[in-house]
C-alpha cells in the first residue's frame, strides 16, 4: 500500500515539478549606466518598442529539467533607453517610422531592437540557471525607414549556487547588465557615422 | 519503515510547494513610461524629501511569502524602496535636484503583496505624497492601486512570481502619481 502511495506522490511530483518554467527577470539598476561621460551625439532618436514586443514572454531552458520565462523587452527597455540618453541628444520612445512623435519631435533616426536570449543549467536539482546570453541587435533607420547601420553586442551572466540562491534571476540580471554596457560602448565607436 | 516512507513523501511534497528563502525585493526597476511621463511635465527638478510608514502598516518591513519572506534591498522599509524608486525616475527624467526648494516626500499607509493562493494572487500598495516648496505644501494626496496575477501551486514558480510583482505595483503607483495633473501643477 505504502509502495502504491509513494508511487502516486512520485507522479505527482514529476507531473508537477517538471517541465515548469520559474520566472526571472532580466531588470538590473539602470541608474548606473548614467554618467558614462560618452560624447553625445547631438541628434534626436526614437526608441521603437511595441505594446506586443513589451508583453512577449521567452521561454527557455534551465536546471533539473526545467525552464525559465521572462519578458526580455520589457525588462531591457529602460536600460536600451538610458543607453541611447547616454550617446543622444535626445530620446524618445515611438511606436513605429508612422508615429506622429517622429516628426513632432525631430527625430533623425530611429532605433529597432532585437532581443535573442539563451540559458542553462548544468544541474539535476536546481531550477535557476548558471548561465544566460542576451544578443542584443539594434537596426537603425532614418525617418523614412531606410537603414544606416547596425549594432550588434552579445551579453553572458554567470551565478553558481552561492550567488544565486537570494536572488534566482542573477545570471539573467548579470547578462542584461554586461549587454548594455558592450551596447553603450558599440554605439560610441560608431558615433561618427551618426553625427 | 512504511511511516518513513509516508513522512518522506510528504516532506519532498511539502518542500517542492513551500520551498524559498528570505530574499530582498528585486531592485526598482525604471519604467519608460513614467520617464516620458516626468520629461513632459514643465517644471524645474525636484528634491526628495522622507518617505516613512505609518505606524500600523503590516509588511512595511518584510512581507511574508509563503515560507519566504521579502524585504527592501535598500533602507529599512518599503517606504525606503518608494522614495528610491522615485528618485531614480526623476534621475532618469533629468528632474532630479537634492538642493531644490520644492520637495516631494510621503508615506506608506499600505503594502501587501501575497503568494500563498494556489490559482491566483494579489497585491496592493498605498501611499501619501506630500509636494511642499519653502513651507507651502503645494500638493497633498493618497495613491493606491492593486494588482492580480495567475499563480501556481508550487512555491518555485508562485514566490518568485509574487516578488517580480511588487516592483511593478510601485511603478504602477508611481504612474498614477505622475499622471495627477494637480501633481503636475505643485512641480511648476
Amino acid at each position: 500500500m505504502a509502495i502504491k502511495v509513494l508511487g502516486w506522490l512520485a507522479t505527482l511530483l514529476v507531473v508537477t515539478l517538471t517541465g515548469c518554467a520559474h520566472p526571472v527577470s532580466l531588470s538590473s539598476d539602470v541608474s548606473k549606466l548614467m554618467g558614462s561621460g560618452a560624447n553625445k551625439i547631438d541628434r534626436k532618436v526614437g526608441l521603437v518598442m511595441t505594446d506586443e514586443q513589451r508583453r512577449f514572454e521567452q521561454t527557455t531552458p534551465s536546471g533539473g529539467g526545467d525552464k525559465v520565462s521572462y519578458l526580455p523587452y520589457r525588462d531591457l527597455e529602460s536600460g536600451l533607453y538610458v543607453v541611447l540618453s547616454e550617446n543622444f541628444a535626445g530620446v524618445t520612445r515611438v511606436a513605429g517610422v508612422n508615429d506622429p512623435k517622429v516628426a513632432a519631435d525631430g527625430l533623425a533616426f530611429l532605433v529597432l531592437p532585437a532581443i535573442a536570449t539563451t540559458s542553462f543549467s548544468p544541474s539535476l536539482v536546481t531550477w535557476p540557471p548558471t548561465i544566460f546570453t542576451v544578443a542584443v541587435t539594434l537596426s537603425v533607420v532614418d525617418p523614412r525607414n531606410n537603414p544606416v547601420t547596425e549594432v550588434k553586442v552579445q551579453g553572458e551572466g554567470r551565478a553558481e549556487f552561492d550567488d544565486f540562491r537570494t536572488d534566482v534571476s542573477l545570471s539573467a540580471k548579470r547578462a542584461a547588465e554586461d549587454v548594455l554596457k558592450k551596447l553603450m560602448k558599440a554605439i560610441n565607436d560608431i558615433s561618427a557615422q551618426l553625427r | 519503515m512504511s511511516a518513513n516512507v509516508w513522512k518522506l513523501a510528504a516532506l519532498t511534497l511539502l518542500s517542492a510547494v513551500l520551498v524559498g528563502c528570505a530574499t530582498p525585493a528585486p531592485p526598482y526597476p525604471t519604467l519608460v513610461d513614467n520617464i516620458e511621463a516626468l520629461k513632459r511635465v514643465s517644471a524645474p527638478p525636484v528634491g526628495v524629501g522622507a518617505f516613512t510608514v505609518k505606524s500600523d502598516v503590516v509588511g512595511a518591513r518584510s512581507i511574508g511569502l509563503r515560507a519566504d519572506s521579502m524585504t527592501s534591498p535598500v533602507g529599512n522599509d518599503f517606504a525606503a524602496y518608494l522614495a528610491d524608486a522615485l528618485q531614480k525616475e526623476l534621475t532618469l527624467a533629468g528632474k532630479l535636484n537634492p538642493g531644490s526648494a520644492t520637495v516631494i516626500s510621503g508615506q506608506l499607509l499600505k503594502n501587501d503583496i501575497a503568494a500563498g493562493g494556489m490559482l491566483t494572487n494579489s497585491g496592493e500598495i498605498e501611499a501619501r505624497f506630500v509636494v511642499r516648496r519653502s513651507d507651502q505644501e503645494r500638493y497633498n494626496a493618497v495613491h493606491r492601486v492593486e494588482a492580480t496575477w495567475d499563480s501556481s501551486f508550487l512555491g518555485g514558480v508562485a514566490i518568485p512570481k509574487a516578488r517580480q510583482q511588487y516592483p511593478m505595483l510601485v511603478q504602477k503607483l508611481l504612474s498614477k502619481l505622475f499622471g495627477d495633473s494637480l501633481f503636475q501643477a505643485a512641480l511648476q
